[in-house]
């Protein structure tokens, strides 16, 4: 399994992530929601959302 | 090692064949003119854009300090309302940015702004087209890219539509003072301008204090949400920079998108065909063309980057317009391609980390919806025989400053 976490410390909504990997990222009114575990077979698309966070908030494990 | 310059007319004109060079040849490179290093490959730009403890930002905007240079601006700046001056956001580091961060966020939020905002920002792109229409021609930078991020920054503000000349007078002073390479006269009026702003902003910081307001201003000054209220320096700096950030780039970018559709064969058609893809045409512009092509930060300890000895205290100079064209990470990058996939590599056009752009949301939606609005109503969109485009003339800006364009109205 793939592990999401986000640090919403960090998170400035501009949902980059959103954007790349809408399965496992989007938002509910001004909030962000995500899948805290995946498919490995995701893996790819949930790092490229990861690398692709203006604020590096996205951690995969 | 091959002469290679920056400043040279040639690479002030089209800055991407010495780019080229300079990262195939020498791809971190000191130009002792400037005391700068130069960064070329996205690498070395990522790398460094990642490390924001290792890399001040104390000086992120410019390759010179106009000011410290100039003995009369020193004077003007020191009869301030706001002082001490304090460094902020862009060019602060560590826990003082964080919270200036923390209530730009709040008060900027992008999903708010794109509520709010959005509709409004859609009916007067079309206002915008609806002055110049009839005419068949335009001059696309002052009649359409200034207005739409200008009505938007002075929607921020709360300000009047009278006073957009004078926001962006003071804008343009601040930004070529912020660039170097300009004559004092200029950074002495910048100087002036920003006492002017100052007031500009300070009345209205005062007539909100401790009010129940949810304006921006009201959430930097009282603190909304849970975000910390800021104090009037700190308040002035950051408006300053949402000012000029709020602007200056996102006018680039217009201009530089509406020269794509009129020299790029087929892109209008495309855009048109499919308009999912304006979105991709933006990021694509993005990539091609960073109205800001570079930023700057401050080694802190002696570094070692691309087999370089870098001393600590040594100005480096990222420079994203090469870095988005690096040939290890963007095939063909040199070519404007619609189908390109930018979520492979994102480019650095808006930075990385904890200094990335805090507008970038709000830049692409209103560079989606500038370009949907026009090709909804014009076509054939070209520029004008005899009268070319006039290139933005500061230093490390890519853009127009002056962009006629002619068309035919859309039955």
């Amino acid at each position: 399994m793939v592990k999401i976490h986000v640090d919403m410390s960090l998170c400035e909504f501009h949902g980059q992530c959103v954007f790349i990997a809408p399965k496992e990222f989007r938002f509910e009114g001004d909030d962000l929601v995500y899948s805290e575990e995946v498919d490995e077979e995701h893996r790819a698309r949930v790092e490229r959302a990861a690398k692709a966070c203006p604020q590096l908030a996205i951690k995969v494990e | 090692m091959t002469e290679i310059s920056l400043l040279s007319e040639a690479a002030r004109a089209c800055p991407y064949h010495t780019y080229r060079q300079l990262r195939t040849e020498d791809p971190v490179r000191f130009m002792p003119d400037q005391n700068i290093w130069v960064l070329s490959r996205y690498e070395d730009c990522d790398y460094v854009l990642s490390n924001p403890t290792r890399f001040t930002s104390r000086e992120s905007l410019s390759s010179a300090n106009a000011y410290r240079n100039c003995p009369a601006a020193l004077e003007t700046l020191a009869k301030s309302r706001a002082l001490p001056r304090q460094r902020t956001l862009i060019l602060a580091d560590g826990e003082a940015h964080q919270r200036h961060r923390k209530a730009i966020q709040n008060a900027l939020s992008p999903a708010r702004m794109l509520r709010e905002f959005g509709p409004s920002i859609e009916g007067r792109v079309n206002q915008f087209i609806d002055a110049f229409i009839g005419k068949g021609h335009c001059e696309a930078i002052s009649q359409y890219a200034i207005p739409l991020p200008m009505a938007l920054v002075a929607t921020i503000f709360d300000a009047p539509e009278e006073m957009i000349p004078t926001l962006k007078g003071w804008s343009d002073n601040f930004f070529a003072a912020l660039s170097g390479h300009v004559p004092e006269s200029v950074v002495i009026q910048a100087a002036e301008d920003t006492l002017a702003f100052e007031s500009f902003i300070l009345d209205r910081v005062a007539a909100r204090r401790g009010g129940d307001g949810t304006d921006f201003l009201s959430r930097l000054t009282n603190g909304v949400d849970g975000a910390e209220a800021l104090n009037d320096a700190e308040i002035v700096n950051i408006c300053s920079q949402i000012l000029v950030g709020g602007n200056e780039s996102t006018i680039s970018l217009l201009g530089n998108l509406i020269y794509q559709l009129a020299t790029q064969d087929g892109l209008e058609a495309a855009l048109r065909a499919d308009p999912d893809k304006i979105p991709a045409a933006v990021e694509e512009c993005l990539r091609f063309e960073p109205p800001l092509q570079a930023m700057y930060r401050i080694t802190l300890q002696d570094e070692v980057i691309g087999g370089k000895e870098i001393p600590a205290g040594s100005k480096l100079m990222l420079n994203f317009g090469s870095a988005n064209r690096d040939e290890k990470f963007y095939r063909d990058g040199e070519h404007f391609d619609l189908e390109r996939d930018n979520t492979e590599t994102l480019h650095l056009t808006f930075g990385r980390g904890r200094h990335a752009c805090v507008g970038q949301t709000i830049a692409r939606r209103e560079a989606v919806i500038a370009v949907t609005a026009l090709l909804d109503r014009l076509e054939n969109i070209r520029l004008v025989p005899g009268d070319p485009p006039g290139r933005a003339g500061i230093f490390g800006v890519r853009g127009f400053a002056r962009l006629p364009i002619a068309f035919d109205q859309r039955q």
